[in-house]
Formats: structure tokens, C-alpha cells, sequence
């Protein structure tokens, strides 16, 4: 590249529509309605009651809710200007670690489909056999993808399946009278932080492996931490960071001969989708996210789902119920003696489970492993044009191997050059209309991280076009340092002060903790509010 | 609103010399150094430090030592200084950094910014403690201690940073060590650093690091409820020898009682038995009952024993053995040692061998990190 990279690529000048708009709890003005219907008819009353009556006195509330009133377009109005506001989620956005993919319009379509939507969990099995079907159909898919024995969907997310696991571990371990004695889980820091946390909070001590020359811990630390309290490794392959162990085989060996489980989290499947299955490597369960690897929609803390899978050793112990099979009839199994319970209520987020199901027909075996080849492939080209930017520096450098369908980088040597860091130049990539990149879980192993992840759906055009804008911004960071610390511009809200965050004093999940910290005179609050928090 | 920040200036001008020539520092050996054809550098890089300071703040008020000493590096990036009434002759000394720093204290500067290297991180801190906070430019020979930003320019960013805090009551600091070698005991090869005392350094005051300030705050909860853990899960009729540092003596302050910072203090049942223990009292004390340590990881280097503990000498680790050792240290700590590493240096080659490997390092309540030890 003998040019700068923004040269050949022209950067779009983008501007965000920015309305100031109020939190809406502040809109509205007394008396103001969306639909005003009218009173039934004297007759209807007499054969029905008053529409008040229709409601359980101990149902009904007794004061009026303080919410604002407003008419329909207002409120079509408020909306529209706050979607206006954010970059929409259908830019490019390389969220490492997190595999950003396109949520398919036809996906969504089948999960508003009334056979789904309209379904209650709690209805008879044989009323709904075709979701069953689904349910045990996708278990089926997992199943050939990874090699375990049963699936189940309940988990809400990637996080609540590795609690999954912790509770069926230490179920399993229970079983066997060794629950006492096994009380550590070992994973790796640059495992998904979810395992420690859940291992953590099901009450099991956390021995953490550290990262060494190869960039994966070796095999002697690993050794070091199990002994006959190891209850079960919980880890990423490859990592956090891209880079794949190749000792993994070795290392189920090692702790199956202690004794211990072993979990291998997919939440950085895409690059070996279709290449290896958790089975051959002797795992004993694993997890998928359907909102990363499987298309269907981030949650962002709602309705993900995290299928977890095992052998039919660990089957006894899954949440329950579970979809079986017998002879053409589906039903949920709540009989299951030694299930560690229930993780969460019914059995999963079932439109999720069905967006995801739709996106495994449409991708086909062969389209699975040719996505991971892609995604792999658009690492490495990235790899190569990042490299040739100032001020930027690959973590690791020395391994030879490539990495997988991610790579960790530092703006260490910007930071150290320009003062410009991470943050600033995420913020600054805003203003040229890409979203901005994952930087790492905690801790940071290298100095100002990001983590770039193509997948396979972004085309060549959209990584030069996100390559151009960091080069871009490199180029500004070492021409006019403030002008990237300053960023964004061209946002609709500039730098937040982030000091609230960690202020139980003036932080406010709900309107009416935000009127008790920050005075609740309408008036005070208007000029304070949330929404104006820009500099 | 707080009054205007002040920022104190000192540069050694002597600091860094010693290296490229191969002196192992500067430490009374400035008039050598020079004969040997060593530059100053360490104005230089003060003045770095200041030019990125005054993109942001070009009339901060900063209160800078006589000449050479900082006046020079001020002058140069265009602040008005105020000085110091110390006047250092044609070599300054350390005694002339420990008078600056003394004034600079007496006039109310908000943090000490110093050119040099752990001698003069050590002179500085003789004379304020830590109840000036202080930060700085890396320019010497040996930097050990945790004072030092990683560059003269992110030491600007941070003093700018500093300075640009509407409330100076919410900067974030840290206690940061002071280590400090006997520069004519490593010129014969012979390291015998030294723990000198925690420093107040702020912790990445940068308003867009919030996040790793966020994570500062967690892991010291995690270490202190950690060593609340040890000092409940301590065995009956043992001694413990619990060593030198912040992090191991929480483990005492968890107990009720106050250690020696910069020592080992011995406990038995609960109580502190012995203060600031050499090595023969340790090994007096062990020949009754089985001997335990508790150590933190001393020094930027990631030193376990051997630096900063010399009184847990090889006989009195030879007694303990290797299982009866606990290491205490923060996981932002250990995430930030160079190569992610311990290190031992005990005096005893075999018994650096013997102890290198893998150790779990206890970083909180319920969590250990496996980290690798190294002979050094």
C-alpha cells in the first residue's frame, strides 16, 4: 500500500441528525391523549357493566400512573427523533467478540408468524407441536455442529448459559458425592469474563490462567491449577484475542484425569464453525449464542438465547423441561430427577430459537463451513492493511500463525505518539458513519485495545470503507491530536461525562430515582436531564 | 470551585546519564558521568512533557526549582514559574531536589512533577511523603518505582488532565512504590534494592479512562476482601510471617492490628508477635511451630522474595517450604508487570530454581491467578 489507505477510498461526510430531544418523561401536557374512544353504549353497560367493573378490584390501581400524556403523532414524533439520533445497527460495526451478522428480514417475518407469536407457553403440548418441532429440529442441527447429545434453550443469553453449566457441574458433582471437595472452576483471562463471573456466582472459587508467549497459557500453568478440587474448566478456543490452542486436546485430558468437566464456550465460534466439534476435542458440554453466531438479534440484555449442549453423561442433570421425540408426537419432559432446575422460566426466548433455526436451513452445512472460511479470511485480509497504519500495533506479533476470525490491537504506540487512545479514536470513527469497534473485556492485556471481528457478511467494500476511516483517523491523530479528542462532531450528543456512572448519589435507572437525586422540580429537571448531558 | 491548580517542577538534570555509559546510575557519580561523555537528557524530556501540557493549559501556574532544575525546562515552553528559593550550585544534589520538593510543599502545589529517575523519585518523597501527590517523567537510569508515567508525553496528558478536573476531590490516586537500588552495590553486581515507602500518584485521571479507574476500585475490594480471607483462615498455633507492602499487610490491618509497611511482622493466634522482624527472629520463633509466609509482589518488576524482603532469607523460606508460601497481590497489579511474570532473587541460586514454576497468586476472596515465576 504504497498510498494512504483513505486515499482510495472516498469518506462519507456524515452527520447525525441531532434534535436535543427531552427524556419523555418530561413531554406531554395534562389532559392530552393518544385515542380518545367512545363511552358504550347505555345498553351494552347494562348487559356488561361499567368498563371498570370488567377489571378485578384487586388488579386495579388505585392512583393514576405518572406517565406523560401525549397524543399519537407526538409520540410517533418522540421516537422517530431518538432512532434518528443512533447510527440505526445496520452500519458497519466490527463489534469483535460479539460476531455482528445481519438480523434477515424473512427471519423476522416467521417469528411474527401467529403460529409463533401467538403461542403461550403454558398451552397444552400437543397444541403446538410445530414449535416443538422447531425446538427439536434446531437441538438436531446443534448436535451435528458439535457433537454433544441434547441441547436445551432456556438460557437467556450467553452469560446465563455458562451458568447453565455451573449449575448442571455442580449437579453432576453432587451426584457423585465430590461436590464439597471440587469447588474450582479454571478458565483463562482471556476466556469470556461470563465464566469467572458465573463460576463465581454459583459458588465456586476462580483460578485464572494467565496468557504466555504463544498467547494462550501453557499446558504447565494449567497443570499447576487442577488437582483434586477442580471442579471444571471453563474456556473460549480461540479466544478472546482470535488465537486458538492447540493443546486443547490435552488439556480435557488433563482435567478429565482429575476428575473435573469440561466446558468449551463458543461464544468465538465463527471461525471454526464447521472445522471441529467440541465432541472430538472430549469436551463435555458446550454453548452457542443464537444472537452472535446464528443471526437471530442482540438482546442487549433481553431476549438472547445461549443453547447449551452436553453428553448424555451430563443430560440427566439440564434444566428442565426438554424436548423429546416419541414416535411422531413432541413433548416437554419436566421428569427429570436429577435436573439442576430451572435457569430461567419456560423453556427459552422460542422466537429467537426460530430466527436462528431459519438462518442454519438458509446457510446449509456447506454454507456454515464456507462462512467460517470467510470470516477467517477477512480477518487475516484486515490483519494485513491494519498493520500498515500508524500509530497501530497487533498484539502478540511474534506468533507466526495466523489468527482466526479476530485480532487484538493496541493504539498503544498512538497513545504513547499523540495522546489519542482508544476511546478517542472509537469516538472519532463515529463521525465517518461506522459504528464504533469492541475495545476488550476487563482486564485490558494490552494498552488501548480493539478488537475489530469481520464475520462473514461484511463485503470487501465495507472493510476497506471501515480500514479507510481508522487509517483516517490515525492520520488526524498525529496531525491534530485535539481534533480526535475532541470527537465526535457530528453526533448528536458529544462526550458524555461518565463520573455519574459511578455515583450511587446522582446514577437513576428510573424516572422517579432521577427526580429524587437530581431535584424534583419539573423545572430543575428539564435542565439537567440525561438527554442534555453533552458538553 | 477549586482554586487553580499548581504544578510542582522539578528536573534532576544529572538523572539518566549513568546508563548510556554504563554507570548503573548517577547517584553521586555526575562528574564521572560526564567525563565519560554522557548527555543530559532529562531536561529534554521534561520539556516534552511540558509542550503537551501547554497545548491544553499555556498559562498554568507552575512552581519550578532554580535553573537547571526546572526554571530552564519552563522557560523553554514558555510558563511563567515561579521559583523555588533554593539555588543549587554548578552540580545539583539530592539535598537540593529534597528542598525544592520541601517548598513546593509548604506552597500548596497540587502534585509534584519530577524529571528523573528512582533516586530522585526517593528524594522527592523524603521530603513530601505522600501528602503532596507526585508523578514522574521517566528520564532516569533505574525506574523501579511505580511513579513513572510511560512516557514524557503521557505525563504531560496527565497533569493536563489533572488540571482540566472541575473537582480535584474525585482524582482517583493510588499508593505507588518507591524502590530504590544502592547504586554501588549493583555496580558490583550485587542488587539490594530497597522498599522506600508508597508514593501518592494519580491513577489515570483521564476522563475518557473511567473505565479502568472503575476497574482500579474493584480489584482493590477484591484484594482487601481477600486478605480479610486469609486473616480469618489463619491455622492455630503457627507462625505467620507476613511481609513487607501494602497488599500483604492488609492481611494484618484485617487482624485488627498495624504492621510494618516496610517490614515483616510476625503473628500468631490472631495477634502480632513480633514487629519489623529480622531474620534470627523469625527462625527463633519457627523452631516451635510450623512457620507460614504471607508475601505481596513487591516492586514494578513483579519481585516476590528477595527484593524488599530480605529478612525472608533462603533458611527462613527452607523452613516455610514452598506450600506453606501465599502470594497476595491485585489482578491489576499482576496484569501489569512486564511479561506478565514474578520474580525471585533469594541470594540462592538453587532456591530461585527450586521456586521458579507456577504459582496461584490470590487476587481475590474467591480467586486466584495462576501466574509463572521466574529466577531473576
Amino acid at each position: 500500500m504504497g498510498k494512504k489507505s483513505s486515499d482510495s477510498v472516498k469518506l462519507r461526510n456524515f452527520h447525525s441528525a441531532s434534535w436535543d430531544e427531552p427524556v419523555v418523561m418530561q413531554l406531554g401536557v395534562p389532559g392530552r391523549r393518544g385515542q380518545v374512544f367512545a363511552k358504550p353504549d347505555a345498553e351494552v353497560v347494562k348487559k356488561a357493566g361499567k368498563p371498570d367493573s370488567l377489571i378485578p378490584r384487586e388488579l386495579a390501581r388505585t392512583t393514576l400512573p405518572k406517565l406523560p400524556e401525549m397524543t399519537e403523532p407526538e409520540v410517533q414524533r418522540h421516537y422517530l427523533h431518538l432512532s434518528q439520533e443512533t447510527q440505526g445497527m445496520v452500519n458497519i460495526s466490527l463489534f469483535g467478540t460479539c460476531t455482528m451478522k445481519y438480523n434477515a428480514r424473512v427471519s423476522e417475518t416467521v417469528a411474527q408468524r401467529p403460529f409463533v407469536a401467538e403461542v403461550h407457553p403454558l398451552q397444552p403440548d400437543d397444541t403446538m407441536q410445530g414449535i416443538l418441532e422447531i425446538l427439536h429440529e434446531f437441538d438436531l442441527g446443534l448436535r451435528e455442529l458439535s457433537g454433544m447429545d441434547q441441547f436445551v434453550f432456556q438460557a437467556g443469553g450467553g452469560a446465563d448459559a455458562a451458568y447453565t453449566n455451573c449449575v448442571v457441574t455442580r449437579a453432576y458433582h453432587k451426584s457423585l458425592g465430590e461436590l464439597g471437595r471440587r469447588n474450582e472452576v479454571i478458565t483463562s483471562i482471556q476466556a469470556h469474563p461470563c465464566n469467572a463471573a458465573t463460576a463465581a456466582a454459583a459458588g465456586f472459587k476462580v483460578i485464572t490462567l494467565n496468557l504466555e508467549e504463544n498467547g494462550y497459557p501453557s499446558t504447565e500453568a494449567l497443570k499447576a491449577a487442577v488437582s483434586g478440587r477442580t471442579a471444571a474448566l471453563f474456556i473460549n478456543n480461540p479466544d478472546d484475542m482470535g488465537i486458538y490452542n492447540p493443546n486443547i486436546k490435552e488439556w480435557v485430558r488433563i482435567v478429565h484425569e482429575a476428575g473435573g468437566l469440561c466446558f468449551y464456550d463458543h461464544a468465538n465460534f465463527n471461525g471454526v464453525m464447521g472445522k471441529i466439534r467440541a465432541r472430538e476435542l472430549g469436551f463435555d458440554a458446550c454453548m452457542f449464542m443464537l444472537h452472535k453466531t446464528f443471526g437471530a438479534p442482540k438482546g442487549g440484555g433481553g431476549p438472547a438465547v445461549g443453547a447449551y449442549g452436553c453428553t448424555a453423561a451430563l443430560a440427566p442433570f439440564l434444566p428442565k423441561p426438554v424436548v423429546v421425540k416419541e414416535k411422531d408426537k413432541y413433548r416437554l419432559d419436566y421428569g427429570m430427577k436429577q435436573s439442576a432446575g430451572k435457569v430461567r422460566e419456560f423453556f427459552g426466548n422460542v422466537p429467537q430459537v426460530i430466527k436462528a433455526y431459519a438462518w442454519l436451513c438458509a446457510m446449509g452445512g456447506d454454507g456454515i463451513d464456507e462462512a467460517s472460511d470467510i470470516s477467517v479470511l477477512a480477518n487475516n485480509y484486515m490483519d494485513k492493511k491494519l498493520s500498515k497504519i500508524r500509530g497501530l500495533a497487533m498484539s502478540n506479533p511474534d506468533i507466526r500463525k495466523h489468527r482466526l476470525e479476530m485480532t487484538r490491537w493496541s493504539l498503544g504506540p498512538m497513545k504513547t505518539d499523540t495522546g489519542v487512545g482508544t476511546v478517542e479514536v472509537a469516538n472519532r470513527m463515529a463521525d465517518y458513519g461506522v459504528d464504533p469497534y469492541w475495545m476488550s473485556h476487563e482486564p485490558w492485556v494490552v494498552p488501548e485495545p480493539f478488537t475489530p471481528e469481520a464475520g462473514e457478511m461484511y463485503s470487501k467494500e465495507d472493510l476497506d470503507y471501515w480500514m479507510a476511516v481508522i487509517a483516517k483517523v490515525s492520520e488526524e491523530a498525529y496531525a491534530e491530536p485535539e481534533l480526535v479528542k475532541s470527537a465526535p462532531h457530528n453526533q448528536p450528543i458529544r462526550q458524555i461525562k461518565g463520573d455519574w456512572l459511578d455515583d450511587p448519589e446522582k446514577w437513576a435507572m428510573t424516572w422517579r430515582a432521577y427526580l429524587r437525586k437530581h431535584g424534583s422540580k419539573s423545572g430543575t429537571a428539564e435542565k439537567t436531564a440525561p438527554s442534555h448531558a453533552a458538553e | 470551585m477549586t482554586r487553580r491548580f499548581r504544578l510542582g517542577l522539578i528536573v534532576n538534570p544529572l538523572a539518566g546519564m549513568g546508563g548510556r555509559v554504563g554507570l548503573k546510575g548517577t547517584d553521586g557519580r555526575a562528574e564521572e558521568a560526564l567525563k565519560l561523555g554522557a548527555r543530559p537528557s532529562s531536561n529534554d524530556r521534561a520539556v516534552r512533557a511540558l509542550k503537551r501540557l501547554a497545548a491544553s493549559h499555556p498559562s498554568l501556574t507552575i512552581v519550578a526549582a532554580h535553573g537547571a532544575m526546572g526554571q530552564d525546562a519552563a522557560n523553554e515552553t514558555r510558563f511563567l514559574a515561579e521559583l523555588t528559593t533554593v539555588s543549587p550550585g554548578a552540580v545539583t544534589t539530592a539535598s537540593d531536589t529534597v528542598a525544592a520538593a520541601r517548598e513546593m510543599h509548604s506552597r500548596n502545589v497540587d502534585l509534584i512533577l519530577f524529571s528523573g529517575g528512582d533516586g530522585t523519585a526517593r528524594d522527592v518523597f523524603e521530603a513530601v511523603g505522600d501528602d503532596v501527590p507526585m508523578l514522574g517523567i521517566p528520564a532516569g537510569v533505574k525506574m523501579q518505582s511505580g511513579v513513572f508515567a510511560t512516557s514524557p508525553e503521557i505525563a504531560g496528558e496527565i497533569v493536563a488532565a489533572l488540571a482540566a478536573m472541575p473537582d480535584r476531590a474525585k482524582v482517583t490516586y493510588r499508593a505507588s512504590e518507591v524502590m530504590d537500588v544502592d547504586e554501588d552495590l549493583l555496580r558490583q553486581d550485587a542488587i539490594s534494592p530497597r522498599l522506600y515507602g508508597y508514593a501518592r500518584v494519580p491513577h489515570f485521571p483521564l476522563r475518557l479512562q473511567n473505565a479502568k479507574a472503575r476497574q482500579h476500585a474493584l480489584d482493590e475490594a477484591a484484594v482487601s476482601a481477600a486478605a480479610r480471607r486469609l486473616a480469618a483462615g489463619m491455622d492455630r498455633d503457627c507462625l505467620y510471617a507476613v511481609g513487607a507492602g501494602r497488599t500483604a499487610k492488609r492481611v494484618i490491618e484485617a487482624l485488627g492490628e498495624k504492621g510494618t509497611l516496610l517490614g515483616t511482622d510476625l503473628v500468631e493466634n490472631g495477634k502480632i508477635v513480633a514487629r519489623d522482624a529480622n531474620e534470627k527472629m523469625i527462625l527463633e520463633r519457627a523452631s516451635e511451630r510450623p512457620l507460614k509466609l504471607i508475601v505481596g509482589v513487591v516492586g514494578g518488576h513483579g519481585y516476590v522474595l528477595g527484593r524488599g524482603n530480605q529478612e525472608l532469607s533462603p533458611d527462613v523460606i527452607r523452613r516455610a517450604g514452598r506450600d506453606n508460601i501465599t502470594i497476595i497481590a491485585s489482578q491489576e497489579k499482576l496484569m501489569a508487570l512486564p511479561d506478565k511474570r514474578l520474580l525471585v532473587e533469594t541470594g540462592d541460586g538453587a532456591l530461585d530454581r527450586e521456586l521458579a514454576g507456577y504459582w496461584r497468586v490470590v487476587v481475590g476472596p474467591t480467586d486466584e491467578m495462576v501466574m509463572k515465576m521466574v529466577a531473576a
